[in-house]
């Protein structure tokens, strides 16, 4: 009755369960450090060596360390592994807290969890009036990122991720810039400042590092931190754009900046 | 974490970085005939001609040397003067008895389309006159460092009592304080 019973069982099936009583022993007793480059076992105050382990089951002897190394193995990821969209929630805070602010989302693929290409696409607005100056200055406009991120961290298949990630951003928009009436001091008169619809393209590149972790089962939170630096700021005689939707202000030749993003999964 | 990052990103792109040297003057600098540069020992009075006219009062008296005012003054009547007017060219003074200098700075005019400079010598009886014509237009780099006037040179000419002849080195005029003019005055550095 036993044995007919074992003879119904699959190759597979044994050996599963071998290699699962293997593991179970390995868990149940110390594994000790190495001796000679090889594993050994230690059972009270027995210690075996692996060459000398031998399992029968029917008549197959079968070696112990083939099944452990065996369930180490991972099935490899997939290429494709989903799509994820992420509205940022920073950069509308900040134009509620300064002059200027954008809203933005992104559409990101996810490629064996590593690589992530992306695109961002937002909408930036500014309206800024110098307090010393009284120079007003507009502009409001839709910008496009692409770029790809690239995990950091070792083990792909967990939900966490450390970014980092390189960006090309463009806009093309027109600014408003005026101001009270310029003075000639030697030779007198006077002339308004107003500029409308002052013509700008602008183009940037930007160095991303985030960290996203999951917040619920297919959401995501994280926030980057981005290092930008300025291709080209279309400018005329008149002016420069003080603000550039997508890449910030042009004080200087490169800015900081950064988003907050929420970040829903939308797997395969 | 939030907190933080908003505040990396309003203060990191707010700084100033305005030019510190903010005045817009045109940088005329001297050279012998031959283009080696030379300063100037002699006092310059550099003056320039203002759109419109002036009335100028003219007291003379037998014997003293006549005074020249651009507003009435009785005070000579009754010091025995006589008064008479005329109309004349406004002018301006922009460098007064300026002496031992390899450049001078003159601004421009913000709306004409050309500026005249008279130059008034010590050591010669005549004077030079420059006309610049250029292309002038208001400059915001950004708003926190306020409006100037920037200016184009087109052409160039001068008159030749002490200038030997008058070259445009750079036509943008800003506040970089660059060379914008060379003025190459008769005779040869020693």
């Amino acid at each position: 009755m036993k044995e007919r019973k074992t003879s119904r069982y699959t190759s597979t099936d044994w050996q599963s369960r071998a290699a699962t009583c293997i593991v179970a022993l390995m868990c149940a007793v110390n594994l000790m450090a190495q001796t000679d480059g090889q594993p050994t076992l230690v059972v009270g105050n027995d210690t075996i060596h692996p060459d000398d382990i031998h399992i029968v089951v029917g008549q197959d002897t079968l070696d112990p360390r083939q099944y452990v190394a065996s369930l180490n193995e991972q099935p490899p990821i997939p290429m494709l592994q989903g799509f994820t969209l992420s509205v940022d929630v920073l950069n509308p805070i900040l134009y509620l807290m300064s002059d200027y602010g954008s809203i933005e989302g992104a559409l990101r693929v996810s490629l064996k969890n590593q690589f992530f290409p992306i695109v961002e696409l937002g909408y930036g607005k500014c309206e800024h009036t110098d307090g010393n100056t009284d120079i007003y200055y507009s502009a409001a406009a839709p910008f496009l990122r692409v770029g790809a991120d690239y995990n950091l961290l070792k083990n792909k298949r967990q939900d966490n991720r450390l970014m980092v990630g390189l960006r090309y951003g463009i806009t093309k928009f027109n600014y408003d810039m005026r101001g009270p009436d310029i003075i000639d001091p030697v030779w007198g008169g006077a002339a308004p400042f107003k500029y409308t619809d002052a013509p700008s393209t602008c183009q940037w590149g930007e160095l991303v590092l985030g960290v996203q972790v999951r917040a619920f089962k297919h959401i995501h939170m994280g926030w980057s931190v981005r290092y930008k630096a300025g291709f080209s700021i279309g400018e005329n005689d008149h002016s420069k754009p003080y603000y550039v939707p997508g890449y910030g202000t042009t004080v200087n030749s490169s800015c900081w900046g950064g988003t907050y993003n929420i970040i829903f999964d939308l797997k395969l | 974490m939030l907190s933080a990052v908003i505040a990396l990103v309003s203060a990191s792109c707010s700084s100033n970085n305005c030019p510190l040297e903010n005045t817009v003057l045109c940088n005329y600098y001297f050279y012998d005939m031959d283009g080696t540069p030379i300063t100037y020992t002699e006092p310059i009075t550099i003056t320039t001609l203002m759109p419109g006219t002036q009335t100028l009062y003219k007291y003379r008296k037998l014997g003293y040397t006549t005074v020249t005012l651009d507003h009435p003054d009785s005070t000579y009547i009754a010091d025995g003067y006589s008064e008479t007017t005329e109309t004349a060219r406004r002018d301006t003074i922009l460098v007064n008895q300026s002496s031992t200098r390899a450049y001078v700075q003159i601004p421009m005019s913000h709306f004409n389309p050309a500026d005249t400079l008279v130059f008034k010598y010590t050591n010669i009886s005549r004077n030079d006159t420059i006309v610049v014509s250029k292309k002038s237009y208001a400059h915001v780099e950004l708003p926190e460092c306020g409006t100037h006037y920037f200016h184009q040179l087109i052409q160039i000419k001068s008159t030749d009592a002490a200038i030997d002849h008058i070259d445009i080195s750079n036509p943008l005029v800003n506040y970089e304080g660059k060379e914008n003019v060379k003025i190459y005055f008769n005779g040869l550095a020693e």
